[in-house]
Order: structure tokens, then sequence, then C-alpha cells
């Protein structure tokens, strides 16, 4: 009798089992299209935005056993909606597939919508759709999303998802655009004390482009020419509360990627002034971060004090006065030269912050978290209006481990 | 009407045969009987037992036994017997020795000799191959071993092909395979115990086992489990492995088949009972763990490092042979965000002019696959490598042509598929195999979750697996005293005990120093 009823037992368990998780959520991978990229724009019509769909053709690129394919690798489809989950469903009087974000890469944001107030509750949208990624990025375009999907024409990538992938995760590498997920977006909005970047980006030369450092530039900026596709990944945008208020170009952005100990670059290669003649011909070098910063903050008086120091490791790789290494005096002269240099970047990016801006772009508050006993004493003390009043000092603890080649008797030039 | 209803319904529940059997009992109670010291009634009852004449192969010569001056008769199956020796030492002698003498032992010179007065004994011993000798007046019967059968002499071992290690297989001669255990390990200890398990055709097991090692327990149980069966013939060692098994329906063996005699030594020295048998080129091996089957006696052969290697090479493949298509079906159909995007889209683009769902897509080639490989089994060895052509070409080049498969099932199925042979032991394979299709179902239904569900299911039933009471997994779970053979092995001047779990009388195997 108890057998019986164990058994009924595991049978009826087995058959709610069915009934909870069916195979209705079942579907042919190829019945699907897939959304690599979302605009998202003002609409014309109040209280609707503008989508903008970039779907994939996976048949292109593939190969194939019968015959290749002679159709587009992508789609791109815009059009006016309430919102962009609801888009999905719309989108299919177009795409003969069921859309889907399953593959959604990036949200690209136009900058003018990202400044509109509405934005971020038009956004919030991306916590409600199960099939978005919190590991999407967010970039701004400086052009319309639309017209961005549109004129952004890769040469080399053809299909979509290849071509963002390689393009943020370098650009993030290099330093030169933020590691803006979703995740961060919504942690830094949720927690209101910091500010978040997400990169920039646009399809558009800029009219009149002059040279500058090696990455002093913003989106367009740079006088690329050649064959070649006119996107450009670099600077980011500022974001407050979930609204845009700012830019950065791309050397402050790396600066603050070094900075945020969140995120994870790679070695950078930057240029630095010659400390040994007047000549204008700068050395480069290899920078990486291997430890993280130490943050020291004193926020008893009205003025808190921070004290932030950032370990970098150098490598040296050009030489161009053919400066002898192996005297100790070089070194410390090049050592100097480098901490001058990074420690004066690093001040004024965070004085820019502090003016400009009105609040840190990376969570610098968590280290200050820890000189309070409770979060209402925290709270009271106002991290956001502090920091502004704030005394930020920038050591840097350089240490430089490779000088590079050596050459002994310097190359006579021109004689 | 409904007397024919209830007939009908009477019929379908009786489970016993409905003919009139006939009965033997005047042959079974003659069997009971003695032997005369008449001559011609002995060989009136001998001739009446073996239908001689009807029965060709068997062969009554009478004669006078000349130094007794007495008549004689010797009877033996002419298939059974080296007929050169018959001769020799046994009819010669008695013919042509002319020394009065008064008993058989000193006239026939042929060395193995036994006695017995049982009708039925004496016909079991004559269709064993023994040639029986009546004498006039005599009321004993004597017995000569003088069984010569002809069959395979050793040869290497077929189905568990090993590169390092002895080659020798177990060949269908009782005599030979107990000579190749013998050989192997030379103590007086190794007992070989003979057991007749069907009544009718009287086949025999042998038993192997090293007396000072094995417990008494498994032993007893094994004897008595052998002594039940009621059952008129068991022709085949694999017929009995099923006979012997606690669960024959299960899908995991649970005794271990193998035709290697230097891996029945080894077992035998861990404490191991071996079977044998007449007529069957392999041995039985119990109790068995899933270790046991799992394990290749190449892992010892080889050097530590190499050895562990290939062995986890072995358990690599065991998970790709169950679970790569069921994963494939799961995340292609359920999880499509757990797969990187470009895998995602080649798999969505080669897909796209299938016209089947992927399970179906599957599950086809699967079963092309094994149809392929009992072709491959079957087909007379000329043609042989047609099969290899025809299953490699026709059904993977050309089907991804014809866009009936796409090329990445053709890519899953033949690592599974690979992956699967790599299992050495024939049983397990089947059961992997079979086990496979079952994830795949599972995975076709509810994706990754099912496959966990069934997993964990299956994994509760494996436990719960026992052979002649041992764990299925011991002596991994339940944890018991052991030299840790398990997924890896330790060089073997660490591995000094003997599993636990058979509760040897002579746990260590090599002491300290």
């Amino acid at each position: 009798m108890l057998k019986t009823k164990t058994v009924c037992r595991l049978l009826f368990y087995c058959v709610m089992i069915c009934i909870l998780t069916g195979c209705w959520d079942r579907e042919e991978i190829e019945d699907k299209s897939y959304v690599i990229g979302l605009g998202l724009d003002r609409s014309s019509q109040k209280g609707k935005i503008k989508v903008t769909m970039l779907l994939a053709n996976p048949e292109v690129g593939s190969i194939q056993g019968g015959g290749g394919s002679t159709e587009k690798p992508r789609e791109i489809i815009s059009f006016d909606a309430n919102d962009f989950i609801a888009a999905k469903a719309t989108a299919n009087a177009v795409i003969s597939r069921k859309v889907t974000y399953e593959l959604l890469k990036i949200f690209v944001v136009s900058e003018d919508f990202a400044r509109d107030k509405t934005f971020p509750s038009t956004f919030y949208d991306i916590t409600k759709d199960k099939e978005i990624h919190q590991n999407s990025y967010i970039a701004v375009s400086k052009e319309k999303a639309s017209q961005y999907f549109i004129h952004n024409r890769p040469k080399m990538e053809t299909r979509p998802h290849k071509y963002y992938q390689f393009m943020i995760n370098h650009g993030i590498e290099n330093g030169l655009i933020p590691d803006s997920t979703l995740f961060r977006y919504l942690q830094t909005t949720e927690r209101g004390t910091d500010l978040f970047l997400a990169m920039y980006t646009t399809a558009e030369k800029q009219k009149h482009r002059e040279i500058k450092q090696e990455d002093e530039y913003m989106a367009g900026e740079l006088n690329a020419t050649g064959e070649l596709d006119d996107t450009q990944f670099i600077g980011s945008a500022v974001f407050k509360n979930g609204v845009m208020i700012d830019k950065l170009n791309g050397q402050e952005t790396r600066v603050i990627n070094i900075l945020d100990d969140t995120t994870n670059i790679k070695e950078i290669l930057v240029n630095f002034p010659n400390p040994f003649s007047d000549n204008n011909k700068q050395f480069s070098a290899r920078v990486s971060k291997t430890k993280n910063n130490k943050v020291r903050m004193n926020l008893k008086g009205p003025k808190p004090m921070i004290l932030i120091t950032v370990p970098l490791e150098y490598e040296i790789l050009s030489n161009p006065s053919m400066v002898n290494f192996l005297k100790e005096k070089n070194r410390q002269i090049l050592k100097h030269e480098i901490i001058k240099d990074v420690e004066g970047l690093f001040e004024k990016v965070l004085k820019k912050s502090q003016t400009q801006l009105k609040g840190v772009p990376y969570p610098l508050s968590f280290n200050s978290r820890r000189y309070f006993g409770t979060i209402q004493q925290y709270k009271k003390f106002n991290w956001a209006k502090s920091y502004i009043h704030a005394d930020i000092q920038v050591k840097a603890d350089i240490q430089i481990i490779d000088y590079g080649k050596i050459i002994k008797k310097p190359i006579k030039v021109g004689e | 009407m409904q007397k024919k209803i209830s007939k009908l319904w009477k019929q379908g529940l009786n489970t016993e045969p409905e003919f009139n059997e006939q009965s033997n009992a005047r042959v079974i109670d003659l069997k009971k009987q003695d032997i005369s010291a008449s001559y011609d009634q002995n060989l009136a009852t001998f001739k009446s037992l073996f239908t001689v004449p009807d029965n060709s192969d068997v062969k009554v010569r009478e004669f006078t036994i000349t130094s007794l001056n007495r008549k004689g008769f010797i009877i033996y199956l002419s298939t059974m017997v080296g007929l050169q020796i018959i001769i020799e030492s046994i009819v010669e002698p008695l013919i042509d020795d002319e020394h009065p003498s008064e008993k058989i032992p000193d006239i026939v010179s042929y060395p193995i000799a036994s006695t017995n007065t049982n009708i039925g004994e004496i016909t079991e011993f004559i269709t064993a191959g023994n040639t029986a000798l009546f004498v006039d007046g005599d009321k004993q019967c004597y017995l000569f071993e003088t069984t010569q059968i002809s069959g395979r002499s050793i040869e290497k071992s077929e189905n568990e092909v090993i590169v390092k290690g002895a080659k020798e297989a177990f060949n269908e001669r009782g005599i030979d395979n107990i000579a190749l255990i013998r050989k192997k390990i030379k103590n007086e200890n190794l007992l070989v115990e003979t057991r007749t398990i069907a009544k009718r055709s009287r086949n025999n097991v042998f038993l192997v086992y090293q007396k000072d090692l094995v417990n008494e327990e498994l032993l007893k149980t094994i004897k008595d489990k052998l002594d039940s069966f009621v059952v008129d013939s068991i022709l085949d060692l694999s017929i009995l492995e099923q006979y012997l098994e606690e669960r024959p329906r299960s899908l995991f063996p649970t005794i271990l088949y193998t035709e290697r005699p230097d891996r029945a030594a080894a077992f035998i020295e861990e404490g191991h009972i071996i079977l044998l048998m007449e007529n069957s080129p392999a041995c039985l091996i119990l109790p068995a763990t899933f270790w046991t089957m799992f394990h290749s006696p190449e892992d010892h052969y080889l050097r530590t490092p190499y050895g562990n290697f290939i062995r986890i090479l072995r358990f690599l493949a065991l998970f790709v042979a169950v679970f790569t298509s069921p994963i494939y079906i799961a995340i292609t159909n359920f999880h499509v965000g757990m797969i990187p995007p470009d895998l995602l889209m080649a798999i969505a683009g080669t897909r796209e002019r299938v016209p089947f769902p992927s399970i179906v897509e599957v599950l086809m080639m699967e079963i092309a696959f094994e149809l392929i490989r009992e072709a491959g089994l079957r087909v007379p060895s000329p043609i042989g490598p047609t099969i290899g052509i025809v299953g490699a070409l026709i059904l993977g080049q050309a089907a991804v042509q014809a866009n009936i498969i796409s090329p990445i099932v053709i890519i899953v199925i033949a690592l599974s598929g690979l992956s699967s042979f790599i299992i050495a032991d024939g049983s397990l394979n089947f059961a992997i195999r079979i086990t496979r299709f079952l994830f795949i179902f599972s995975a076709g239904f509810i994706g990754i979750y099912g496959m966990m569900a069934l997993l964990i299911a299956g994994l509760f039933y494996l436990l719960s697996l026992k052979s002649f009471g041992t764990p299925y997994f011991a002596p991994m779970t339940p944890h018991s005293f052991s030299s840790k053979d398990l997924i890896i092995r330790h060089v073997p001047m660490k591995e000094r005990f003997r599993p636990g779990y058979l509760k040897p009388k002579d746990i260590v195997k090599q002491r300290k120093g």
C-alpha cells in the first residue's frame, strides 16, 4: 500500500514537472532572427521612441555544403514604437522570423535622446526582458542611431556581431572606451553617488579635423584616411542619474579607466614628453597596471582629503634622444618626468570631474564607505556633494620594468 | 459464449504449456541402479541407453581378454576420444597380453583410470569422452579418461585489444583456459572447483579462486546461486551471466565478462572469483563494480603517467559519448544564449535549409551510426571495407549536400560515436549507447534541466545496483579500504591493499619496507 502511494506520488511529481516546464519554450535555432544592435532615438511623436534593429543574417559567413549564399550579411529596420520590447512583435511585420534579443550585443542611443530627461524610464525596460543580457553594452552615437547603423559599414567584419565584439573588446583593452555594460549602468544609476561612462561612437566624419596627441580625440575627430569604415569608437559620454550630461575624450576616458579598479584594462600604449631634449620627439611606453590603487581618505574635516596612489608599470619602447639608461641619473630623470606627467594628467581629469561634471565617473565612493560605522552616517555625509569640494591628490607609484634595448653608441644623424 | 470466454481467460492466465509430456520414469529408474555382473545384461543396458546402433558415433567393441580368459567390451563416443590411445594402451594389452593376471589395472597401461558401479554415473562419464570397460563377472566398470576434443588453439585477444602486455586469450577448451590461469599463478592455493549446473546437458562450471584470499561468505553465496538453478541446459558463459545477475533487465552490467586470462589472474589475486565454462572463450569475474568495467588492463601495463592519461581520456570519452548530442539539442532548442554568437550563427546558418527539427536530425544520424556499426560487425570480411565507404561517404557527405543533415550534427555524432568506442567493455559500451538515447529524449523535452534530472535519477539508480553484495561504485562510494585505483591510479609500489569491499582474508598485497 505504501509502495503504491509512493509510486503514485512520484508519478504525480513527474507530471507536475512536465506541466511546469514542458517543451513549449522550445524553439528551433533557425526560426529566430537575431538582433545584434538596437538603436534608440527620439521619435517625432511624443511618448514614442524610434527603434532601429540591426539584424544579422546567420547564413553569411558559415560554410555551406550546398552552394554559397548571395544574401546580405545584415538587415536594418527603423520604426516608431512605444518601447523596444513590444517592438519585437511589430518588427515581424517586416522580418520573416521571430525577432529575439538573445544575441543583443550593443544598445546605441543617439546623443540627442540620451540627454532627454525621459531616457532612463524608457531604457529601464532592459530589466524587464529576460532575453536581454546584462553584459550587453551601451554606446552613445553622435548622430541619430538609425543613421549610425546605416552608415556603419565595416569593411573587414561584414558580420555585425563579430564587428562589435572585436571593436568593443579591443577598445576596452586599450582604455579608449569605458566598459559600459548594462549592469554597470543600472548599478551606477541606482547607487546615485557617481557617474556612469558610456562609450562614444560615430559613423560621421567631422569636417575640420585637427591633429592631437595619441589619445586626445573624440569619436569622429581622428583624421583617418584611406579605404576604410568611417565609424570610430573613442571617448565617452557621461551619465548622471541615467541621463547624459557631458563627454570625455579618449585621454580622459583612459585616465578614468586606469583609476577604476573594477574595469579590467590590459596594457596600454602611451606617449609622454621627452625630458632630455627640447625637440618634440616623445617617448613611447607600454603601461600596465597589475596592482589595485591605494586610496586613503580623511573625511572628518569640512574639506575631505583624498589621496590616491596609482601603481603603474612602464616599459619604455622608444628612445628618440638615444639616452644611455645604464646611468642611474638618466633613469631618475625619466622616472621623475613620468611621475610629473601622470600626476598632472590625473589631477587635471579629477579636477574636471569636480568642477565640470560635478561627480566622480567611477565608483570611488566604495572606498569611502569603510570610514563610516553606519549607513546613516554615510548617507549624512553625502558623498556626491562632498566630493565636489574634496582635496584630491594623486600619487603615481611608477616602476620602470624595462628601458628597452640600450644602444651604447648613439647613432649620429647627418654627419 | 460465457464458457468460451472463461476458457480463453483461463488459458491466458495459465503459464504452463498445455500438452502431455512423455514420461521417462523407466530410464531415470534404470540410471539409479548398479550394473550387474552379467556381461550380456550390461551390454543390453548400455546399448539401449545409447541407442546403439542408431547412434552412429557410439562404438561398442566386444572381445575376449586373453590373460583372464573372460569376455569384455568397451564403449565410447568415437568423436570425443583419442582413438590412438584406446588402441595402444587399452585394447592391445587386453587382447595381446598373454601373461596370466588377475586384475585389470595390471593389464591396461593407461594412466588415468577409475572405477564406478552406478549406471547413471557411468553414462555421464561416457558422454564426457571417457572409455568404459566392462568385464564379464566383474561388478564394477573401469573408466579411462580418454577425452580428446578438437578445438581452436590459443589465439590473440580480438575484442579487448591492448598494445602493451600479454596478447593471448581464452579459447573454447576448459583445460586450456585453466592452464592459462595456472601458468600465471603458481600457487597450490589456487583452486579449480567443478559444478554441474544443468541437469540434461550436464554443463560444468569451473570456479577458480585463491583459497587463502577469497571471502568465504562470498564464495558460499556464489556456490548457492550456482546450485539453485533448475534448468536443462546452460550452454554458454554469457547465458550463465544472465542467470547469475541480480537485475538481468538492468541497463548496466554487474558482472565482468572478459576474454583475457591476464585480467582474470589479476582479479583472482585481488580476491575475486572467476567462473569458466567449457566451450566459452571467456570468463566471468565476480563481483564486479563500475570501476572494473571502466578500467582496461593496459592502464596498469603502461607507466603511471601514460596509464593515467588514457584513463582520463576514457573518462572524458564517457561524458562525451553520453552528453554531446543531448547538449547540442538542449542548447540549440532551449538555451540559445549559452553559446558564443559565432557558433550560434554557424549552427543557425547551416540549419537554415534542413527540413527537420534538430531532435529528429540528431536521432536520424544516431540511428544511422548504430546501423553502420552493427552492419560493419555482421558483414562478411571481404566486403567489410565497403561498409566504411558507404558509411562515411554516403551518410556524411551526401546527407549534408542534400541538406538533410547540417554539418554540425555530423561532427556531434562522429564525436560521440567515436568516444563510445573507447569504452572497451562490451556491456558497459551498450549501456552507454542506450543511455545516450534516453538523454537525447530528455534534452529534447526540457533542455539541460531534463538532462540533469535524468542524470541525477540515473546516478541514484546506479548507486542502488549491487553485484553479489558489492555496491556498484565501491570503493569510491560507499567508501571502503582499497589501494585507490579509481579514476587515476598510483604507482604500483603504492598499491598496497586488496579492495576492502571483497573482505579478503589477507588485505595487504605488499608490506612496507
